[in-house]
């Protein structure tokens, strides 16, 4: 099959991109047949998929299918050129459902259409915005206003004796982001939940375009509040890919460590955060105890609670000295021993296992069929990590394992999170350890213009993926983000069916999925 | 329940009485115009990722903290130290011409030895984002 892909498909420009990357030029018909080969008979994943506006390039859009191929730590890009006299390509989320989103998304900004798509609603626009204005065109100018058209929207309905329809949100309560959710139930049990998000894009994509690549770096960091270091070394790495940077040695060791502190406060946060779906108080405030504590750590030892400004092109902005190494040291040790207090208490308690257990369970053929990532994948048995399976920082030479579950529910994703808490405590502890010295920031290469890359890296909520392509003189041509909230959040309307209403914010909380990472 | 008792008893009270009174050492802050006077590089304003920093009429360098990110890049490119990084995060104000600091840019061939360096002009600025 490979040598007939290699005839039937010429290979493109393998040379001149990332070392691990195999690219594909294919033609459109041939585009469900040959993802259909690499996701079900090499065991690829998607990684991103993504539209671009190249025709001011070479006169067509091309669309890029970008998948991991773990077990042989390589990439594979299946490139399509779609010209302008025919703008569909064939869709493929009924062979692969994790396309879904992506697909939509390239009709909803670039007006290509998938054919034969299962759900052709728009994603991003909802239904209030009028046919025609597709923002990642080129010639689509930034001050553009897009018109508001009242309309009705529906969603699935179910119907039957007893049923009712709850809707909740787009505002809510609590101070969260906005989303709307609409409960079909019988009484308490939810039979259908629809989620609908995307109610404050904010066009990052659309904003990058043309900016000078120091400046989208901060931009990145500001893609999200609590994975900002993840979605900045995401970036950085996909520039060092490009220009073929190498990262000091110590650069990456202090990468590593303060990406285990992002994971950190992330995780202790979220086991607190999760009592809140059962109102354990305890729970919440020592959680939210030891979080603040990690962040005033990050703003002793960065400047920033939220370790923006951490990381540079070509290495970090930050150094540690050896008395921020002690504060790092002594810190974490004592929360180390508080955290295991906390989850003892945790997951002993009886009325806090009786709610978690068997409630919001998502099976292992769910995970593989929505592609879903992070921590709500280890719990259903769907052992990826990419810190282990595609190594960046300096992940290849720490030794940490990736906890994983098979039951798939409110506890064992969880249990995942305080398992990979200690191992974060193990891998800051090993990095500090290992620290090389020497430089902490290389002057990166000068990057060729439309030229492709990507990077990602292990956010708390699963892998980042930023794929970006080069405009003249260091600037973004096209810039696209995936976040791991934007593979999991499909998944969390499966995980609620069957479940009683007021398990919900539990469940959703399980996931602690980003709203502003799907808002890009 | 002994346990959770136990822990809450050990915790005792955490939060803390309004006197924040310093932030960390390394805490980004507002950058302020120091003593050290301007010799007009303009590098400031080309780094600025958020257009915070411009140039008045050519005689006055201005900086506000209603666009300013507090990235702290302006404070590493500046040469004479003319803005200081602080650790001050207390901004807010009932007067809204309080968030424009504003200091001296010397003119082009005001002094000798910054006859080179005082060359800036305004279109030479990165584009604010």
């Amino acid at each position: 099959m490979e040598q007939h892909l290699d005839l039937h498909f010429p290979l493109f420009a393998r040379g001149y991109n990332m070392k691990n990357e195999a690219v594909y030029l294919v033609l459109k018909e041939d585009l469900p047949e040959a993802c259909k080969y690499f996701v079900h008979e090499r065991g690829g994943r998607i990684f991103t998929i993504l539209g671009n506006d190249e025709r001011q390039i070479h006169g067509s859009f091309a669309l890029y299918y970008i998948f991991s191929i773990d077990s042989e730590q390589q990439f594979i890009t299946l490139k399509i050129l779609i010209g302008e006299s025919d703008l569909t390509f064939p869709s493929i989320t009924n062979k692969i459902p994790a396309a879904n989103w992506y697909e939509r998304e390239i009709f909803d900004l670039l007006g290509i259409m998938p054919l034969n798509h299962p759900s052709p609603y728009p994603l991003i626009f909802h239904h209030e915005r009028p046919r025609g204005f597709y923002p990642l065109r080129k010639e689509f100018s930034l001050d553009v206003k897009i018109p508001h058209q009242q309309v009705v929207e529906h969603f699935t309905k179910v119907e039957g004796t007893g049923i009712v329809q709850i809707p909740v949100g787009p505002i809510h309560a609590g101070i969260i982001e906005p989303g709307h959710f609409r409960f079909s139930a019988v009484g308490d049990t939810v039979i259908h939940l629809n989620a609908r998000l995307f109610y404050t894009h904010r066009g990052i994509e659309k904003r990058s375009e043309g900016m000078p690549l120091n400046q989208a770096l901060l931009l990145a960091e500001r893609i999200c509040g609590v994975c900002a270091l993840s979605h900045a070394a995401s970036f950085a790495h996909a520039v060092e890919n490009i220009g073929q940077t190498e990262l000091p040695e110590r650069a990456r060791f202090l990468r590593t460590i303060f990406l285990e502190l992002e994971r950190l406060y992330n995780h202790i946060g979220d086991v607190g955060n999760i009592c809140a779906g059962f109102g354990f108080a305890f729970g919440i405030s020592q959680g939210s105890r030891l979080r603040e504590e990690l962040l005033q750590l990050n703003e002793r030892i960065t400047g920033h609670r939220y370790l923006r400004g951490v990381i540079r092109l070509g290495g970090t902005h930050v150094d540690l000295s050896l008395s921020q190494i002690r504060d790092i040291r002594n810190t974490l040790h004592r929360i180390e021993s508080e955290f295991r207090e906390l989850t003892e208490i945790l997951l002993s308690h009886e009325i806090a296992m009786n709610r978690m257990q068997s409630t919001g369970r998502l099976s292992l053929s769910q995970v593989m069929d929505l592609e879903v990532v992070g921590p709500a994948a280890r719990a259903s048995g769907r052992n990826i990590d990419i810190r282990r399976d595609q190594p960046y920082a300096a992940y290849s030479i720490l030794s940490f394992s990736v906890p994983h579950y098979t039951e798939g529910d409110v506890l064992a994703r969880i249990r995942v999170r305080i398992d990979e808490a200690f191992q974060s405590f193990s891998l800051i502890d090993q990095a500090i350890d290992r620290l090389p010295t020497g430089k902490i920031c290389t002057p990166i290469n000068d990057l060729p213009a439309y030229h492709w890359a990507f990077g990602w890296s292990e956010s708390p909520r699963g892998e980042n993926v930023h794929w970006f392509m080069t405009g003249p003189n260091q600037t973004i041509y096209r810039y696209r983000i995936r976040s791991a909230a934007y593979s999991n959040w499909p998944a969390v309307p499966l995980a609620v069916q069957g479940n009683i209403i007021p398990d919900f914010p539990l469940i959703n909380k399980s996931f602690e999925l980003c709203y502003s990472c799907c808002d890009r | 329940m002994f346990q959770i008792f136990s822990k809450i008893w050990k915790t005792g009270v955490v939060t803390q009485k309004d006197d924040f009174s310093e932030a960390p050492p390394l805490f980004r802050g507002k950058p302020v115009f120091g003593t050290t006077a301007c010799n007009g590089c303009g590098q400031c304003i080309k780094v600025c990722p958020t257009g915070a920093i411009t140039l008045i009429n050519y005689q006055l360098l201005s900086l506000s903290y209603s666009s300013c990110i507090f990235c702290d890049i302006c404070t590493g490119e500046c040469k004479t130290g003319t803005i200081q990084p602080t650790t001050e995060y207390r901004l807010a104000t009932k007067h809204k011409p309080d968030l424009t600091i504003t200091t001296s840019f010397p003119q082009k061939g005001d002094d000798e030895h910054v006859a080179s360096a005082g060359s800036f002009r305004p279109e030479n600025a990165a584009k604010p984002y």
